[in-house]
């Protein structure tokens, strides 16, 4: 080939930039294609788990992002991270997303704050190829969750616990433990609110579901519900709770509580039984409210111990308890009697402050008599 | 060059790389159009030890032609798994089958099922599960759930007529005023005979009568006011028991619409 017929075909820049992007529609256009066709909506949230996933996870704290996935209503419900901080909150998963018809989901989102596993309603809706948040609990569901976090006594000897307010834990497992939550004016037996009247119904079905579990697992289990009250809540609404459980069937109680470091904790409560003659009753320290402080009497003996600062003196009830125990066989256990005026978390402190003295102690608070 | 590209659009449609889907993207994916593809081709979508020849939907039915994925029932996520309820036609009827899946690898691969499927209605919205899960998932549920310790407290004393209270209570139907349900008042305050039997042992009570108290309860069914408001049981303390614990009863019925007055007769009867 001659120099004057190569110049005929001597590559031009348009040339050298057609042959460019041909050779790269060549090589990435197949690519191109696979991507385009294996990649989820263009938005990502062709399912409504990736909705719920996209509003309450990472992204949660981003307004913006988060109305891209909601109706402006669900948007304006979900108070929720006005309320918390980002150092507090934590997306756990969706707890449930239930098929209430071909277009709509509605369900419950798992997440923590300070630790402790709660949950929120949701309800998605199909609008095209796409789901969009439509609903949420109202805000001051959500407020209440969170105000009844704070508002749990705080029992720094309890055992820790996986389960949160919600009766599911961190991971979304039920809790062996049925949970019942009483605050203000509500019950609500594992997450779901019951009606007056209906508490004993509740948990003794949501018992049965568990024991039925149990079996056909082949695992071990007793009957346990927990209660969770606000430290201000009157002593009698948590005995009279108590009761009621027991009536339902469960065997064992425990008492919800912030543990050593704040997060969730249980105090187990001991199961009262019938002794069958006077000699085989256990000993037991007997713990009363007085006006200006407890009473602990074991056996003829007793101690008073003064309130400090208007609350119970743990240091001095694991004196008063030493002093009392001093000399004679360990008791068995623990009685705290609660009357009209006792608090909740007057109780809890009590069982507390045993419990941290005498691990040993099992524990029981009744109503007084 | 036009036959590669097509081949490789074709191969990259029909089969979705599980790692770009969600678990409940990834369950649609396979149930709606692969369940009865060649165990060979499925094994990636299974997790490694559980065989795709097994899937019950395979073997519940004579050919794909009587096997329809309608939806999904519910989703939920324990312990990093998700459990989808798979809403589905078998021979032209509904079913549901709870099968789930793990994240391995990047990707959502099935990890075992129900065996079962269940008949289910798809007009009806799904209900909450609420503590039920699949039986194989179970058992971690009740780990280290610990015996209560038990304390033995109450020495009955031999002859079982003399251990209960030494007086026998009846609470009369109550008389109501607003919107309360008689009979439901009724049936909660005879729960209150134990806790007003020891009020009259306590009281020292040796004598029967009658006592008439009062209860004011707000649309919750909380006492706002109790009293008594007769008696023919003048002895001390017993009055202040009996106000105590009708005031300390929680979750009374509550009034349909409103607030409500109830008044209500108790008589106490020695036994003798």
């Amino acid at each position: 080939m001659t120099p004057a017929m190569n110049a005929g075909c001597a590559p031009t820049p348009a040339r050298v930039m057609v042959r460019t992007v041909s050779r790269l529609l060549r090589c990435w256009l197949p690519w191109a294609l696979l991507a385009a066709c294996s990649a989820p909506p263009p938005d990502g949230l062709g399912t409504p788990s990736a909705v719920v996933t996209a509003v309450f996870g990472e992204r949660f704290f981003d307004a913006q992002a988060r109305s891209a996935h909601c109706e402006p209503s669900a948007a304006q419900a979900l108070v929720l991270p006005g309320l918390v901080d980002a150092q507090r909150y934590q997306f756990l998963q969706i707890a449930e997303l239930r098929r209430v018809d071909a277009t709509t989901r509605a369900g419950t989102v798992a997440f923590a704050v300070d630790g402790w596993p709660l949950s929120i309603g949701v309800e998605l809706r199909r609008q095209g190829d796409a789901w969009r948040l439509t609903a949420v609990d109202p805000p001051a569901t959500q407020r209440r969750w969170l105000e009844l976090v704070g508002a749990l006594p705080r029992a720094p000897s309890a055992r820790p616990w996986e389960g949160g307010l919600a009766g599911r834990d961190a991971v979304g497992r039920p809790t062996a433990a049925v949970l019942v939550v009483a605050f203000k004016d509500e019950v609500a037996v594992d997450g779901r609110p019951v009606a007056p009247g209906g508490l004993e119904a509740a948990v003794a079905e949501a018992l049965a579901v568990r024991r039925r579990l149990a079996a056909d697992a082949h695992a071990t289990y007793r009957p346990h519900v927990a209660l969770a009250l606000a430290a201000d809540a009157p002593a009698s609404r948590q005995t009279g709770l108590a009761e009621a459980a027991r009536r339902a069937g469960a065997e064992a109680v425990s008492l919800v509580a912030r543990g050593a470091g704040g997060g969730p904790a249980l105090l187990a409560l001991a199961r009262r039984t019938e002794a069958a003659t006077a000699d085989a009753r256990d000993r037991v320290v007997r713990l009363q409210f007085a006006p200006d402080g407890v009473d602990l009497a074991l056996d003829d003996r007793t101690r008073r111990v003064a309130f400090a600062g208007g609350t119970v003196d743990a240091a001095g009830i694991a004196a008063a308890l030493q002093a009392l125990t001093q000399g004679t066989p360990a008791p068995a256990g623990a009685v705290v009697a609660a009357d009209g005026t006792t608090r909740h978390g007057e109780v809890i402190a009590l069982l507390d402050a045993c419990r941290a003295a005498a691990p040993h102690l099992a524990l029981l608070a009744e109503a007084s008599p | 060059m036009k036959p590669l590209i097509s081949f490789l659009f074709l191969a990259g449609c029909a089969a979705p790389p599980l790692a770009s889907q969600d678990a409940e993207a990834a369950a649609v994916a396979l149930l709606s159009s692969r369940v009865f593809e060649p165990p060979d081709q499925l094994r990636p979508w299974f997790v490694e030890g559980v065989e795709p020849e097994n899937l019950p939907l395979r073997l519940v039915v004579d050919s794909p032609a009587a096997y329809d994925f309608l939806d999904v029932q519910r989703l939920r996520m324990i312990d990093g798994r998700a459990i989808v309820t798979a809403l589905v036609a078998l021979d032209g009827e509904p079913h549901t089958l709870d099968v789930w899946f793990e994240h391995r690898n990047g990707a959502w691969k099935v990890a075992g099922w129900t065996h079962v499927p269940h008949p289910a209605d798809p007009a009806k919205p799904a209900p909450s599960a609420g503590a039920d899960l699949p039986v194989p998932l179970a058992s971690a549920t009740f780990r280290g759930d610990e015996a209560p310790p038990a304390l033995a407290l109450d020495a009955p004393s031999a002859p079982a007529e003399a251990a209960s209270a030494p007086v026998r209570i009846g609470v009369q139907r109550p008389q109501v005023t607003g919107a309360c349900d008689a009979a439901a008042l009724h049936r909660h305050a005879k729960t209150l005979e134990p806790a007003l039997e020891r009020c009259w042992a306590d009281a020292r009570a040796e004598r029967g009568g009658r006592l008439t108290f009062g209860l004011d309860l707000d649309p919750k069914g909380r006492p706002t006011g109790a009293r008594v408001e007769e008696t023919t049981l003048l002895v001390t303390g017993l009055g202040d028991c009996v106000e105590g614990v009708v005031r300390g009863a929680s979750e009374w019925p509550a009034p349909a619409d409103g607030l409500c007055t109830v008044r209500v007769a108790v008589t106490f009867t020695p036994k003798r």
